[in-house]
C-alpha cells in the first residue's frame, strides 16, 4: 500500500492529474452543495418567465416551463455523480471478484466466467443498457443495474490476467506450499497488486457511466421528469431547439466537464500507477 | 594494403542528447582514422559513448529517437562530410557505401516481414530487377551460411535465432558490397559458439569484398584476435589509440592497463571485461580536467585542471594521459 | 491446415456459441414477459378453443425448452415473428430498415479509418508539432463529447442557426452529413489517437532503425515499416469499435429521425413491442459479434507472431 501512496504523490506532480482532482472536488462540491448554490430549487415552475435566455436573473436561462436551468444543472450534477459512483462501485466489486475466481483458480471456472464476458461483449453496452431498462422499467435504480451489468466484463478480464501472472510468482507458490488458504493468499498477495489497476479502471469508468445515464435518461428510459436528470433536460430541450438552443448547450458542457475532468484524473494515476496498462 | 588510404575520418565529433537533467554529453571531440581495409576496434564500457559515435556516423540519431540532440565535428566518408549530408544524400550512403550492423540482433528485424523480404527490399533499391534481386537474395544467405537458405528466407524473423537472425542483418547489410562495415558488438547477444562463427563470417567477408570493418566491442578477446588497430574510449573521449601488438605489449593509459589487467589470462573467447571499480561520470556535468580522474590510481595534481590531449607517443600510439609518458611496469596497487 | 485457419475455424466455432447464448437469454427475456403472443394479438375473435389450438399449433403448450427450439428453428429460417403494433413480420420490417443504417455507420466507418490514420500518422511523425498539439487537443475534446449531444449541437450550428442542412430525415446526401458526423466524429477521434500512439511505439523500435540503416527513404520507412505495423492494432480496434458505433446509431438515429433500425428500436420500445425489440437486439448481437470475428481472425492475418501464437493455442 505505501507504493500506492508514493505513486499517488507522484502523480501530484503530474499537471493533468492535478486539473482532474480540480474538477473532481468542484463537481463534488456542487453536488453535496447543490441546496445552496443554487438559487432557485431544481422544480420551480414560472410559466411565464419560460424559455428564458440567460440574464443576470437566470444565469443560464430558463426552460419551456420557466425553471431555472442553472438550478437543475447544478441539481443534475448529484444524479450524475451518484448514480456514476453507485454503478461504478457495483460493477467494480463484481468484476473484480469474478475476476480474481477467474485468474486464480482458472479451469472451469475462468471457461465460464470468460464465456460469460463474451457473451457481455456480443452487445453493445448502450443497446443492453438500453434492453435491460426496457425490460425492468425506467427508474434510476434500474439504471444503475443497467450500467453495471453492462460494464463489469472489462474489470473482469483486466483482473484476470493480472491474478494470472501474479499466482505463479515465487512468493505465492511459497504462500501455498506452506499451506496457506487460497483466500488468504488472494487476500494478501493477489489484491493489494491488483488495486493500482482497479482504481484507474474506475476512475476510467466513472465518466461512462455519467454519459451512458445521461443517455438513457434522454431516451426516457432513466430517470423521469421532474427529476433533473442531464439527459432529461436534453431530451426535453429537442423540442424547443429552435427558440432556446442554450437550454440544450449546457447540459452537454457538464457532461463534457465531467468526462474531461475523470479522463485527466485517471489517466494521471495510470501513469503514476501502471503506465503499461493499456485502457 | 594499402595503409595511408583512408576509409573514414572522424574529426572531433561531438555528440549532446537532451535529458530531463540538461544536455548529457555522451562522445567529446573525437577524432580517429580508419584505414582502407582494415578492422579497427572500438573498445570501452557499457555507456561510454561507442554505439552514439557510430549512430553519428550512420546518420541515425534523429529528433525522433533522440530530440534535442547536438552534434559537432566532421566525419569524411567518399570526400563527403556525412554530418552535412541532407537525409536525401544520406539514403544514397547508407546501406550502399556504409553499412551497419546492431548490437542486438533481437529486434534489429521487422517482426511483420519475412527475412528474405527484408533483405530484397534493400537489394532492389540499387535498380535491380525483381527475379535478379531475389536471387541475389539466395546468394547472400548461402554466402553468410545460413542453413537451408530458401527456408530462411521465407521465415519471420521471431522463427529464427539469434545466431541466424545477426547472419540475415549482416546479408542484409552486405547485399550492396559496402566500403566499410560498422559491425556494433556483433556478437554480444549470440551464444560463445555462435560469436566464432559469426565473427568468422565477417573476417572472410572482409577479405572477399575488400572492405574496411569498424568493430565496436567490449570484449578485448575479439579484438586480439581480428583487430588490426584499436581504440580505447573513456566517458566520451578516446585514451588511447595503438596498433592491436602496441595496446597489448605496451598498454599506456592507465585505464587501458586497467582494463588489460581485469581481464582473465589468456584472453578466453568469454574475456568480457570486468568492471572495474567506480562509474562513469555523469555525462551532464562538465568536468574539469582529466575525466578518469576519480578513478585513476596514477592521477597527480594538474589531472584535476588540465584536460589531457590526445598525442602521439611512438608512431601511430596515441595517449591522451598526464603520466602516460612516466608511468612504466606495473601499476601502483 | 495451417495455424490461422485453425485460429479461424475455432473462433468462429465460439461466435455460434455466443450468438447461441444470447438467444437463449433473448428467448428467455421474452418468456419471461407477461402475456404470450396469442394473448398479444388480442382480437374479440378469439375464443377459448381456439386460443389453444392456436397454442398448440405454435407449440406454446410445449415445455420451455421444446418452445425455445421451435423459435430457434423459426429464426433459423428468417422468421422472426410478427409485430404486435401492426402485424407485420420482423424480419420484413429489419430489412426494410436495415440499409438506412448500414448507409450511414458504414459511411462513418470509412470516414474514420480514412481520414484518422493519415492524420494519427502525420501526428505521430511530426510529434510535438503544431499540428500534432491541434490533433491532440482537438480529439482530447472530441473524446468527451458524448455522442448524442454532439448531435445535437451539430443541429444547432448547421441546420438551426446557419440552416445549412437538414435536421432530420432521409432525403439524399444533404441528409447524411449531420448523422454522420455525429457517430463518427468520436470514433474518428479515438482512432486518430490510436494511431499516433501506435505510431510513436514504433517508430522507437529497433529494426526502424535498421530499415534506415539499409538505406530506404523516409517515406518508404515511414509507409512500409511504421504505418504497416501500427496498423496492426488500429484495425483491430476498428472491427472491435463496431459495437459501439451500432450502439450509437441507435442514439443518433432517434434524434435524426433516420429511419434505420435505431430509430425502430427506440420505437418498438416505446410501444412495448416486444417481437421487434427481440429481431432487433438478434440483428445488432449478429453485427456486433461478426465484425469482432473478423477483427481477432484480421490479427492473425496481419502479424505474424499472433499466428503463431494462435495457432500454437489449438494445437
Ligand atoms: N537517444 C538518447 N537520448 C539520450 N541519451 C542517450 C541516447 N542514446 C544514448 N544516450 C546516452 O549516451 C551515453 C552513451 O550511450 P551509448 O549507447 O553510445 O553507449 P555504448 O558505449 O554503446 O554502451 P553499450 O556498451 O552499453 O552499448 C549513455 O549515457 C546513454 O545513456
Ligand atoms: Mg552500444
Amino acid at each position: 500500500m505505501t507504493s500506492i501512496w508514493k505513486a499517488l504523490r507522484e502523480a501530484g506532480r503530474n499537471k493533468s492529474f492535478l486539473v482532474g482532482l480540480a474538477i473532481m472536488a468542484s463537481l463534488i462540491a456542487a453536488a453535496l452543495l447543490a441546496d445552496w448554490i443554487s438559487p432557485y430549487t431544481y422544480d420551480e415552475m414560472v410559466i411565464v418567465e419560460a424559455l428564458r435566455p440567460p440574464s443576470g436573473q437566470h444565469w443560464l436561462g430558463t426552460d419551456h416551463l420557466g425553471r431555472d436551468s442553472f438550478s437543475r444543472l447544478i441539481h443534475g450534477s448529484r444524479i450524475a455523480l451518484k448514480v456514476g459512483a453507485i454503478a461504478v462501485t457495483i460493477q467494480t466489486v463484481v468484476g473484480v471478484l469474478l475476476g480474481l475466481l477467474a485468474g486464480y483458480y482458472g479451469g472451469w471456472q475462468d471457461r465460464v466466467i470468460i464465456f460469460l464476458t463474451d457473451v457481455i461483449w456480443a452487445l453493445p453496452p448502450i443497446v443492453l443498457a438500453i434492453a435491460i431498462c426496457t425490460l425492468l422499467g425506467p427508474s434510476l435504480t434500474n439504471v444503475i443495474i443497467a450500467i453495471a451489468a453492462v460494464s463489469w466484463a472489462q474489470f473482469t478480464r483486466i483482473v484476470r490476467s493480472k491474478t494470472q501472472a501474479l499466482k505463479n510468482m515465487p512468493y505465492v507458490e511459497a504462500a501455498r506450499a506452506m499451506g496457506e488458504s487460497d483466500l488468504s493468499i488472494i487476500l494478501r498477495y493477489i489484491l493489494p497488486n491488483v488495486i493500482p489497476v482497479i482504481i484507474v479502471l474506475a476512475t476510467l469508468a466513472l465518466p461512462v457511466a455519467v454519459v451512458n445515464t445521461t443517455a438513457l435518461g434522454f431516451l426516457g428510459l432513466g430517470a423521469q421528469p421532474p427529476l433533473p436528470d442531464w439527459g432529461v433536460i436534453l431530451s426535453e430541450s429537442m423540442t424547443y431547439i429552435r427558440r432556446a438552443p442554450w437550454i440544450s448547450i449546457f447540459p452537454g458542457l457538464a457532461i463534457i466537464y465531467v468526462v474531461l475532468g475523470f479522463n485527466l484524473l485517471g489517466e494521471g494515476l495510470r501513469d503514476a500507477l501502471d503506465p503499461r496498462l493499456k485502457v | 594494403m594499402d595503409q595511408t588510404r583512408r576509409a573514414l575520418c572522424v574529426q572531433h565529433l561531438d555528440i549532446q542528447f537532451s535529458t530531463p537533467h540538461g544536455m548529457a554529453r555522451a562522445v567529446q571531440e573525437v577524432s580517429f582514422d580508419i584505414h582502407a581495409g582494415e578492422i579497427y576496434a572500438l573498445v570501452g564500457e557499457s555507456g561510454c559513448g561507442k554505439t552514439s559515435a557510430a549512430h553519428a556516423v550512420m546518420g541515425l540519431i534523429n529528433r525522433i529517437n533522440a530530440p534535442g540532440h547536438r552534434i559537432g565535428g566532421r566525419v569524411l566518408f567518399e570526400d563527403k562530410d556525412l554530418l552535412s549530408l541532407t537525409e536525401e544524400e544520406m539514403c544514397h550512403v547508407r546501406g550502399r557505401s556504409l553499412g551497419m550492423i546492431f548490437q542486438n540482433p533481437l529486434d534489429a528485424l521487422n517482426p511483420l516481414y519475412r527475412a528474405g523480404y527484408q533483405v530484397y527490399e534493400a537489394i532492389v533499391l540499387d535498380k535491380i530487377g525483381k527475379i535478379e534481386a531475389w536471387r541475389r537474395v539466395a546468394e547472400l544467405f548461402n554466402q553468410v551460411k545460413l542453413s537451408d537458405p530458401e527456408a530462411r528466407m521465407r521465415s519471420y524473423p521471431q522463427e529464427l535465432s539469434g545466431g541466424m537472425r545477426q547472419r540475415v542483418m549482416i546479408g542484409m547489410m552486405l547485399a550492396r558490397n559496402p566500403r566499410l562495415l560498422i559491425a556494433d558488438e556483433p556478437t554480444t547477444a549470440l551464444d560463445v559458439t555462435i560469436q566464432a562463427q559469426v565473427l568468422e563470417l565477417i573476417l572472410a567477408l572482409r577479405a572477399a569484398l575488400e572492405m574496411s570493418v569498424w568493430l565496436i566491442t567490449h570484449d578485448f578477446g575479439i579484438v586480439a584476435e581480428i583487430a588490426d588497430r584499436v581504440a580505447v574510449m573513456y566517458a566520451g573521449v578516446l585514451v588511447e589509440e595503438a596498433d592491436v601488438l602496441g595496446i597489448f605489449d605496451n598498454p599506456r593509459h592507465p585505464y587501458t592497463r586497467m582494463l588489460m589487467a581485469s581481464l582473465p589470462r589468456g584472453f578466453k573467447r568469454d574475456g568480457r571485461l570486468r568492471t572495474i571499480a567506480g562509474l562513469l561520470p555523469d555525462p551532464t556535468l562538465e568536468i574539469p580536467g582529466c575525466r578518469f580522474r576519480d578513478r585513476c590510481p596514477a592521477k597527480i595534481e594538474v589531472c584535476a585542471t588540465q584536460a589531457p590531449a590526445l598525442v602521439e607517443i611512438t608512431p601511430g600510439h596515441r595517449v591522451a594521459c598526464h603520466v602516460a609518458a612516466t608511468v612504466k611496469g606495473d601499476l601502483p596497487p | 491446415m495451417n495455424d490461422l485457419t485453425a485460429y479461424a475455424i475455432r473462433r468462429i466455432f465460439q461466435s455460434v456459441f455466443i450468438v447461441l447464448a444470447v438467444t437463449i437469454l433473448l428467448f428467455a427475456i421474452m418468456h419471461m414477459m407477461p402475456g404470450d403472443p396469442i394473448q398479444l394479438i388480442d382480437s374479440p375473435r378469439l375464443d377459448e378453443a381456439t386460443t389453444a389450438k392456436l397454442r398448440a399449433r405454435w407449440g406454446l403448450d410445449k415445455p420451455p425448452v421444446v418452445q425455445y427450439l421451435y423459435w430457434l428453428l423459426n429464426v433459423l429460417k428468417g422468421d422472426l415473428g410478427r409485430s404486435i403494433t401492426n402485424g407485420q413480420s420482423v424480419s420484413v420490417l429489419l430489412a426494410a430498415r436495415l440499409p438506412a443504417t448500414l448507409h450511414i455507420t458504414l459511411t462513418a466507418l470509412l470516414l474514420q479509418y480514412l481520414v484518422a490514420v493519415p492524420l494519427g500518422l502525420m501526428a505521430g511523425y511530426h510529434q510535438g508539432s503544431v499540428f500534432d498539439r491541434l490533433a491532440v487537443s482537438v480529439t482530447s475534446v472530441l473524446r468527451a463529447i458524448p455522442y448524442f449531444w454532439l448531435g445535437i449541437l451539430l443541429i444547432i450550428v448547421f441546420a438551426v442557426s446557419f440552416r445549412l442542412l437538414p435536421v432530420s430525415g432521409y432525403r439524399g446526401f444533404q441528409s447524411l452529413i449531420l448523422p454522420v458526423l455525429t457517430l463518427t466524429l468520436p470514433a474518428l477521434a479515438d482512432t486518430l489517437r490510436l494511431t499516433r500512439s501506435e505510431v510513436l511505439e514504433v517508430l522507437r523500435e529497433k529494426h526502424v532503425t535498421t530499415a534506415v540503416a539499409k538505406g530506404l527513404r523516409p517515406q518508404m520507412v515511414l509507409l512500409r515499416h511504421v504505418l504497416r505495423n501500427a496498423l496492426v492494432p488500429v484495425t483491430v480496434m476498428f472491427f472491435l469499435s463496431v459495437p459501439w458505433l451500432i450502439g450509437g446509431s441507435v442514439i443518433v438515429e432517434t434524434i435524426f429521425a433516420w429511419p434505420g433500425t435505431g430509430r425502430l428500436l427506440w420505437k418498438a420500445i416505446s410501444a412495448q413491442d416486444y417481437p421487434v425489440v427481440q429481431g432487433i437486439i438478434l440483428l445488432i448481437t449478429l453485427l456486433t459479434v461478426i465484425s469482432t470475428t473478423i477483427g481477432d481472425i484480421l490479427t492473425g492475418l496481419l502479424d505474424p507472431r499472433i499466428r503463431a501464437e494462435l495457432g500454437g493455442r489449438v494445437a
